[in-house]
C-alpha cells in the first residue's frame, strides 16, 4: 500500500504543486498545502485508493485548504515560527513566475476559474457546481481573466 | 494567452517537487496520534469526573455547614403529617462534613425507591418532571467503626400517576465522608413507598429506623454495616405511643 501511494504521489504532487502556486502565488505555500492534502489523503487512503480519480479527491482537499480563513493563519503562524517544510528544489522558470505574478492581479473567483479550468482540466460545468453560480458565469470568469492576463503579460513582455 | 498557462503546465516537475510521500504519511501519523492522545486525555477527564463522583462545580456548592443541631432526619413536609422526631444525643456538625445538603449536587446510592441518581438540591428540594424531591436533615454517627462520622440522610421523591402514583418513596442513604467533607455514596439501607418518613438515629455503630405510622404500631427496624454490606439485624413493632 505504501508503494502504491508512493507512486500516486509522485504522479500527482507536481501537477497539484502547479495549481496552487498558480493560485496562491507563493511556491512554498502550495508545496505544504499539497503536503498536507496528500497527508490527508494517505490517513484515508484505503477508502480514497478505490475512487475513479483519487487525484480529484486530493485535489479538492488541497483547494479547501488553500481557501480556508483558519488555515490560512495558522499557515502564516507556522511560516513565523519556521516550521515549513521546504524541500530543497530549483527555482521556477522566470516566465512562470510572470504568469503567476499576473494571475495575483485577478480577482480570487477569476483565478480560480482560470487555474481550475486550464491547469487542472476541470469542466466548466463543474467550477460552476462547485462555486454555486451559473455555467455562463464562469465563462464569463475566463473570458475576463484571460483578457487581463492578456494586458498584464503584455505590460511586462514590453518593459 | 492559454499558451502560458499550457507552459506552465508541461513545465519541469523538478521545481513543483514536495518532500515525499513518507514525509506525508509521518505528517498524517503525528496527527493521528495526536488525536487519539486527546481522546485519551478526555476518556480519562470522564472517568475522573464519574469516579470522583462530581461535576467542576461541586466545590463552589459545598459550603460550610452551619453547626445545627442533628436531632433527626425529620424535615417540614406539607403533604404529608409531621412524623415526630427521634431522640438522639445533642451533637454537632461533625469536622469531617463540610457539606450545605440541602443545596448540593449528590449521587446517591442504588436503591429500588427513587429513579433518578444523581440530584442537585436547592433549599432541599429538586425536581425532574414529573418527580419531586426533598432531603431531609443528616444523622451523623460513626457506623462503620473508623473513628469518624458518617451521614445518613432521608430522601424523599414522589412522581404523579403516570409513574407510578403521587405517594412518597423513602430512602434512607448511608455515605462515609470524602477528603473534601462531601458524601461518598454507600448503601440505600432503606427504600420503599411510605406515607412516613423514617426517623433516623445512629448509636454504637447500629443505625435505627423507625417508622411511625400514625394509625398503628410502630416498625422499627436496626441495620449494622459489617465492612461490605449494611444488613438488616432486627425488625420489631411497638405499640404507638399514646
Amino acid at each position: 500500500m505504501e508503494t502504491e501511494f508512493a507512486d500516486f504521489y509522485a504522479a500527482h504532487f507536481p501537477s497539484l504543486c502547479k495549481q496552487l502556486y498558480a493560485y496562491t502565488g507563493d511556491r512554498g505555500e502550495a508545496q505544504e498545502l499539497v503536503q498536507e492534502a496528500f497527508s490527508r489523503g494517505w490517513a484515508h487512503w484505503p477508502k480514497i485508493r478505490g475512487y475513479d480519480d483519487p487525484a480529484a479527491w486530493v485535489r479538492t482537499v488541497a483547494w479547501r485548504l488553500a481557501v480556508s480563513r483558519w488555515r490560512r493563519a495558522r499557515r502564516a503562524f507556522a511560516f513565523l515560527a519556521g516550521q515549513r517544510e521546504e524541500p530543497a528544489v530549483p527555482p521556477p522558470d522566470p516566465a512562470h513566475v510572470a504568469l503567476v505574478a499576473a494571475l495575483a492581479t485577478l480577482p480570487p473567483n477569476h483565478r480560480r476559474a482560470i487555474v481550475l479550468h486550464y491547469l487542472a482540466d476541470v469542466p466548466v460545468a463543474e467550477i460552476a457546481a462547485s462555486e454555486r453560480v451559473a455555467d455562463g458565469t464562469v465563462k464569463s470568469w475566463l473570458h475576463r481573466g484571460r483578457t487581463a492576463l492578456a494586458v498584464q503579460l503584455g505590460e511586462r513582455t514590453a518593459r | 494567452m492559454s499558451e502560458y498557462l499550457r507552459d506552465l503546465r508541461a513545465a519541469a516537475d523538478e521545481p513543483y517537487r514536495g518532500p515525499g510521500p513518507a514525509a506525508a504519511r509521518a505528517r498524517a501519523a503525528t496527527r493521528r496520534r495526536r488525536r487519539r492522545n486527546a481522546v485519551v486525555v478526555a476518556a480519562v477527564l470522564v472517568v475522573a469526573t464519574v469516579v470522583v463522583g462530581f461535576w467542576p462545580e461541586r466545590p463552589a456548592r459545598l459550603k460550610p455547614a452551619t453547626p445545627t443541631r442533628t436531632s433527626s432526619a425529620v424535615v417540614p413536609e406539607p403533604r404529608f403529617p409531621p412524623t415526630g422526631s427521634a431522640t438522639p444525643g445533642d451533637r454537632d456538625v461533625p469536622d469531617d462534613w463540610r457539606i450545605d445538603w440541602a443545596n448540593s449536587i449528590m449521587n446517591l446510592p442504588t436503591n429500588d425507591g427513587c429513579p433518578h441518581q444523581r440530584v442537585r438540591f436547592v433549599d432541599g428540594k429538586a425536581t425532574f418532571a414529573p418527580w419531586q424531591y426533598s432531603i431531609g436533615e443528616p444523622v451523623y454517627g460513626d457506623f462503620t467503626g473508623d473513628g469518624r462520622d458518617d451521614a445518613v440522610v432521608v430522601v424523599e421523591c414522589h412522581g404523579d400517576a403516570d409513574v407510578g402514583g403521587p405517594e412518597s418513596r423513602q430512602v434512607v442513604a448511608a455515605f462515609t465522608s470524602n477528603e473534601r467533607g462531601g458524601p461518598n455514596p454507600l448503601e440505600a439501607l432503606y427504600s420503599g413507598q411510605e406515607y412516613v418518613r423514617p426517623v433516623v438515629t445512629i448509636a454504637d455503630e447500629v443505625i435505627t429506623l423507625e417508622l411511625r405510622y400514625e394509625g398503628g404500631p410502630w416498625r422499627i427496624e436496626e441495620y449494622r454495616w459489617n465492612g461490605q454490606q449494611m444488613n438488616r439485624i432486627s425488625v420489631t413493632q411497638t405499640p404507638r405511643p399514646r
